[in-house]
């Protein structure tokens, strides 16, 4: 009888493992050619903080937002944008650290988040792409994720990172495994993602890291902070974004903690307690880092001015950068 | 834990060694154990229910030989009906059954202020009600004997590869293999694997990757109109076939793996030339048990022809209302019960002649027959559109709404194409081909059994690209299966 289930077990790894394993190895040799184009950001960024050594006075660090808000174009020459869609001041900071691993240590680092990004994460909270974006990618170093995973279960509200069978969940993304892989494998079948995404790549090493979100002329609908009733900390997003502070105190680099615009349309629907408590969020984190230069004050642009709900289009994020570029002379006029 | 999970994957295989592993005389505790596991890993709390019915259902049946009096016996087995029940309609059915009497009486100015009980609706309770049902009822008719063990009868009860969506099995099938000599069956057990597989591909590559158009459409109904409808339904159609045939085949070839075989539950259903026969392919364990227990007893055909269309529609009443706690589901039952008495009543004596042979009153293949079968498909994709819709208004407004446009033809079918995902639909042309295939091949034959008769060159090549597409593929998100809810 065990000959026969040994024979049966055998004929269908034989069967079953070929097949995943063929496709891991493609999804590992070749990503350019099947992720979807947020996977190029991801790429260049990663390139960039772990390989490249240029020399930046200015860097800007934040989430997507703060991608296509910040054109290095018009603020300067020597700043650079390593901001990346979806992430908070938790993996900011692995991405700091990284950066400061291979770089010299900026003057400035301009921080901005949406403030659905330092705020309390729900579970399965799609605001948050920990998992579905840096772990998916391979753009987390997996010394850091166990380190991560190690210390989550000191914080109360570590949803961004908690996950049921964390190590697991994680063994199946680092080897590629076809349950995490199969849907874009199969969207790249119907689509030319290789070029989509290499030239996504370059024009991100030529924008020095900007880049573009929503493409719309106009754009009048509701972001996320819209559809919250309150703002609430978390403490595993102060933690993360106070070692970012302490990190950037120990180079002597200068911290801006920065507010991108909304629309005008989610600026007149947010209540009035999310602003108000977002803002005491942003005093409490001023009077305990009297160091940083904190605006807490996020303003309202107009619809025109916006490519989606979230993201300023090209001559939102040009007016933004000129009047960023205004507010710190010191940092942008030498 | 469901079927398409990771803890499944674990879970099975450590069963499988298990259960071979021990002596033949305990393996059914290893099936009881893991049953019961399995079930829990739902929710604990729901381990309750199953051990009182299973525990009421025992019992009764226990005591029915110890009396000769009918009456008493007859008190005892409605006794036992009425206890399964009363778990079942108050964890299924209170809030509908309350919401409805509300509503009539507000309708006479009475106002009543609802209870708000905030159930879980327990995962599988109509299964296993209705296999303890007809247990009871086979004991009392002095079919089968009454189990001695109780464990043992809990096994049959919970044998986790269909306790949350059947097959219904019936005691004389499934209680007998539980404790029976096994033998493991190399044959046996590699069916059970092929055929878990295909049950797969119809669930994660079909029936998930439908379900996500599906939703778009019939979840937002006001957004949609035309076309759109039509395709959204037609997707349904296949969908629920998919997912709920999908999870049989799972079930059926997990069971093998451990040499029992439960009752065939689908022998594909849309090919067929009536709506009678429809219901001797499409969930065939249910289908039979309420032809069994509910319409038979009430004299099914051999009564008057008034009385035996009411027989149907009571009988199709109560099927729609087994499977959800809503009129959607009792008006889709509604409708099959009259599309059966219509159909009765115009082709009553061609049907008489093939229900005895069991067979298609048309030659299968045939220009008549295909139309037959494409009207009866029709037919019945529009029932699953009460079925599908959130609520009557909504399913009438979709079905009213479905031909709007189609003075323009052209117009009409490139708006409804343009609700979809075009390359999800490109992608899903094959699968649904193949599906196609496979269920015509298999009204003559067995489709697996074939493959495995072709020589092995092609024969594993064929098996590697269908491993390849369904990992290519599946939708793996983990979705549940529809027939859990019921």
């Amino acid at each position: 009888m065990w000959r026969q289930i040994g024979k049966l077990i055998s004929k269908i790894l034989a069967i079953i493992l070929p097949v995943v394993l063929v496709m891991q190895i493609f999804c590992a040799a070749f990503p350019m050619a099947y992720m979807d184009v947020e996977y190029a950001m991801y790429k260049q960024q990663k390139d960039y903080i772990s390989k490249n050594h240029d020399t930046n006075r200015v860097l800007i660090l934040g989430d997507s937002r703060a991608k296509a808000s910040f054109m290095p174009d018009v603020l300067g020459e020597d700043v650079y944008n390593i901001s990346l869609g979806g992430v908070s001041p938790v993996e900011s900071y692995y991405m700091l650290k990284e950066y400061l691993e291979n770089h010299d240590a900026p003057e400035y680092l301009i921080l901005a988040y949406g403030p659905l990004h330092l705020c309390r994460s729900e579970e399965n909270d799609e605001n948050f792409i920990f998992w579905k974006r840096c772990i998916y990618f391979h753009t987390f170093n997996q010394k850091d994720f166990f380190e991560l995973a190690k210390n989550r279960n000191s914080f109360e509200n570590n949803t961004i990172v908690d996950r049921e069978h964390i190590y697991l969940e994680y063994a199946m993304y680092k080897f590629y495994f076809p349950n995490k892989y199969g849907a874009a494998l199969k969207k790249a079948f119907t689509t030319n993602r290789y070029r989509a995404n290499q030239e996504k790549y370059d024009l991100m090493v030529a924008q020095r890291g900007y880049s573009l979100f929503g493409t719309e002329g106009e754009n009048g609908g509701l972001n996320g902070e819209a559809k919250k009733d309150d703002f609430e900390s978390s403490d595993m997003i102060d933690y993360y974004l106070n070692a970012i502070f302490d990190i950037c105190r120990e180079q002597h680099i200068q911290v801006v903690l920065e507010q991108l615009p909304m629309t005008e349309t989610s600026y007149n629907v947010i209540s009035d307690e999310f602003f108000e408590h977002y803002r005491n969020y942003l005093y409490d984190v001023a009077q305990k880092n009297p160091d940083i230069w904190i605006n807490p004050n996020v303003e309202m642009y107009s619809n025109s001015l916006f490519g989606d709900i979230d993201h300023l289009n090209t001559e939102g994020a040009t007016m933004y950068s000129n009047v960023i570029k205004e507010r710190y002379p010191q940092i942008f006029v030498r | 834990m469901l079927f398409n999970s990771l803890a499944f994957a674990i879970f099975l295989p450590i069963v499988f060694l298990l259960y071979w592993a021990v002596p033949q005389k305990y393996r059914w505790i290893i099936l009881l154990l893991s049953s019961y596991y399995f079930y829990m890993s739902w929710n604990v709390k729901y381990v309750v229910l199953i051990l009182f019915t299973t525990a009421v259902s025992y019992c009764s049946a226990l005591l029915l030989p110890k009396f000769s009096k009918k009456s008493t016996k007859l008190t005892i087995m409605w006794l036992a009906i009425a206890a399964s029940l009363l778990v079942l309609f108050f964890f299924k059915y209170f809030d509908f059954a309350q919401n409805t009497l509300i509503r009539v009486l507000q309708s006479f100015a009475i106002e009543l202020h609802p209870l708000t009980l905030k159930l879980l609706l327990p995962v599988g309770i109509s299964f296993y009600t209705f296999q303890t049902l007809s247990y009871v009822i086979d004991v009392y008719k002095g079919e089968v004997e009454p189990e001695k063990n109780f464990f043992r009868y809990a096994a049959f009860i919970s044998f986790f590869p269909q306790l949350v969506a059947g097959p219904i099995e019936r005691t004389k099938n499934l209680l007998p293999q539980i404790d029976c000599e096994h033998v493991f069956s190399y044959e046996k057990a590699a069916y059970g694997i092929k055929l878990m597989a295909w049950g797969f591909f119809k669930k994660l590559v079909i029936a998930d990757n439908l379900a996500v158009m599906v939703d778009a459409v019939l979840e937002h109904p006001d957004e949609y109109q035309g076309f759109s409808f039509v395709l959204a339904i037609l997707f349904f159609t296949i969908q629920i076939y998919c997912d709920f045939s999908g999870y049989s085949d799972i079930a059926i070839g997990t069971a093998k793996l451990f040499d029992i075989d439960l009752m065939t539950n689908f022998k594909s259903p849309y090919f067929s030339s009536s709506i009678q026969e429809f219901w001797r392919r499409w969930h065939i364990s249910l289908s039979s048990w309420f032809r069994d227990y509910v319409y038979i007893p009430l004299g099914g055909s051999r009564v008057s022809k008034m009385r035996h269309y009411v027989n149907l529609c009571i009988t199709f009443l109560l099927s729609g209302l087994w499977h959800g706690a809503a009129f959607t589901y009792v008006i889709w039952g509604g409708l099959h019960g009259m599309m059966q008495c219509v159909e009765n009543l115009f082709f009553g004596k061609n049907k008489k002649e093939s229900d005895k042979k069991q067979t298609s009153s048309v030659k299968q293949g045939s220009i008549v027959w295909w139309i037959r079968v494409f009207i009866v498909f029709c037919l019945v994709s529009m029932a699953w559109c009460f079925f599908r819709a959130g609520s009557v208004t909504q399913a009438v407004w979709i079905l009213a709404h479905s031909l709007q446009g189609i003075s323009h033809p052209l117009a009409y079918i490139k708006s409804g194409l343009g609700a979809f995902d075009m390359s999800m639909l490109l992608q899903l042309l094959l699968p649904v081909a193949l599906l196609g295939c496979y269920d015509y091949a298999a009204l003559t034959s067995d489709p697996i059994t074939t493959i495995g008769r072709i020589k092995k060159p092609i024969r594993y090549a064929i098996y590697y690209t269908f491993v390849f597409a369904l990992l290519l593929l599946a939708s793996f998100n983990s979705q549940e299966f529809v027939y859990f809810q019921f």
